[in-house]
């Protein structure tokens, strides 16, 4: 990943919590629950879902901290365990194939996003969440959390050429969704 | 480059992944060619208006609670291989 903030604080030491045990895990948690928490928003637009694997996330950082080598920083590390925990139940759950295309959904998601990112712009999340799943992802890996393609492509599973087709259907989409 | 470059081609090139002849040809086509330019135009703000969303969002509730209690019930992670 490219573009990473906050800097993490000095105090965010893996291997602190690995050895104090869960209490001190906390801290971590605090430092980046918020990430985590917009990027699987937006690729779920599904807030329960979000907050349950944000939750799946982190019991999962826990339990392959012991993995974490230090060549990346912890925050990326972490980022990359919430995609593939994500991924891992979006293929696993078909609903989520589809595009948020009933209004009602779309206007519960949009509230969302007000609530939990007041800053956010409301007409570009509509057109990302009205976005083919696939599509959302790729677009929201790149040009939202400044992912490499060849990142992408390692995380999905998928060739370049594919993260690229996705990702300039999804533009194309998102384009004509803000022009309408 | 007398035709339109495709539209890979022009989400490449506002991307800056071209090699340096290809971006040169791509240029060259955009000096002359006015819809094209928009097209990238187009993507460019595209990209910076989504690279500008703010990254970090408050759930609705605390969800440390529920991490903490499947913390316990877990064993705790090996050091380092």
């Amino acid at each position: 990943m490219t573009v990473l903030d906050p800097p993490e604080p000095a105090a965010m030491d893996p291997s602190a919590a690995r050895r104090e045990g869960p209490a001190a895990f906390e801290e971590v948690y605090r430092a980046h629950y918020r990430r985590v928490y917009a990027l699987l928003l937006r690729m779920t637009c599904d807030p329960l879902r979000a907050e349950e694997l944000t939750q799946d996330t982190f019991v999962r950082v826990w339990q392959t901290l012991g993995s974490f080598r230090g060549e990346s920083s912890l925050g990326t590390w972490i980022h990359t365990v919430a995609v593939r925990t994500a991924l891992q139940q979006m293929r696993a759950d078909t609903r989520r194939e589809a595009r948020v295309t009933a209004t009602d959904d779309l206007a519960r998601y949009a509230a969302e996003a007000k609530r939990a990112m007041p800053d956010t712009r409301i007409d570009l999340e509509r057109a990302i969440a009205a976005l083919p799943a696939g599509a959302r992802t790729v677009l929201l890996l790149v040009d939202v959390e400044g992912y490499a393609y060849e990142e992408v492509a390692r995380l999905l599973g998928v060739t370049i050429g594919t993260v690229k087709s996705q990702l300039h259907r999804a533009r194309r989409l998102a384009m004509e969704a803000l022009e309408r | 480059m007398t035709t339109h470059p495709a539209e890979a081609v022009l989400h490449e090139h506002a991307d800056g992944r071209l090699d340096a002849a290809d971006a040169d040809a791509v240029e060259r086509h955009l000096a002359a060619c006015a819809p094209c330019r928009e097209r990238v135009e187009r993507i460019r703000t595209l990209r910076a208006r989504l690279a500008a969303l703010p990254r970090a969002a408050e759930p609705r509730r605390d969800l440390w609670a529920g991490v903490a209690t499947r913390l316990d019930e877990a064993p705790a992670p090996p050091e380092p291989v």
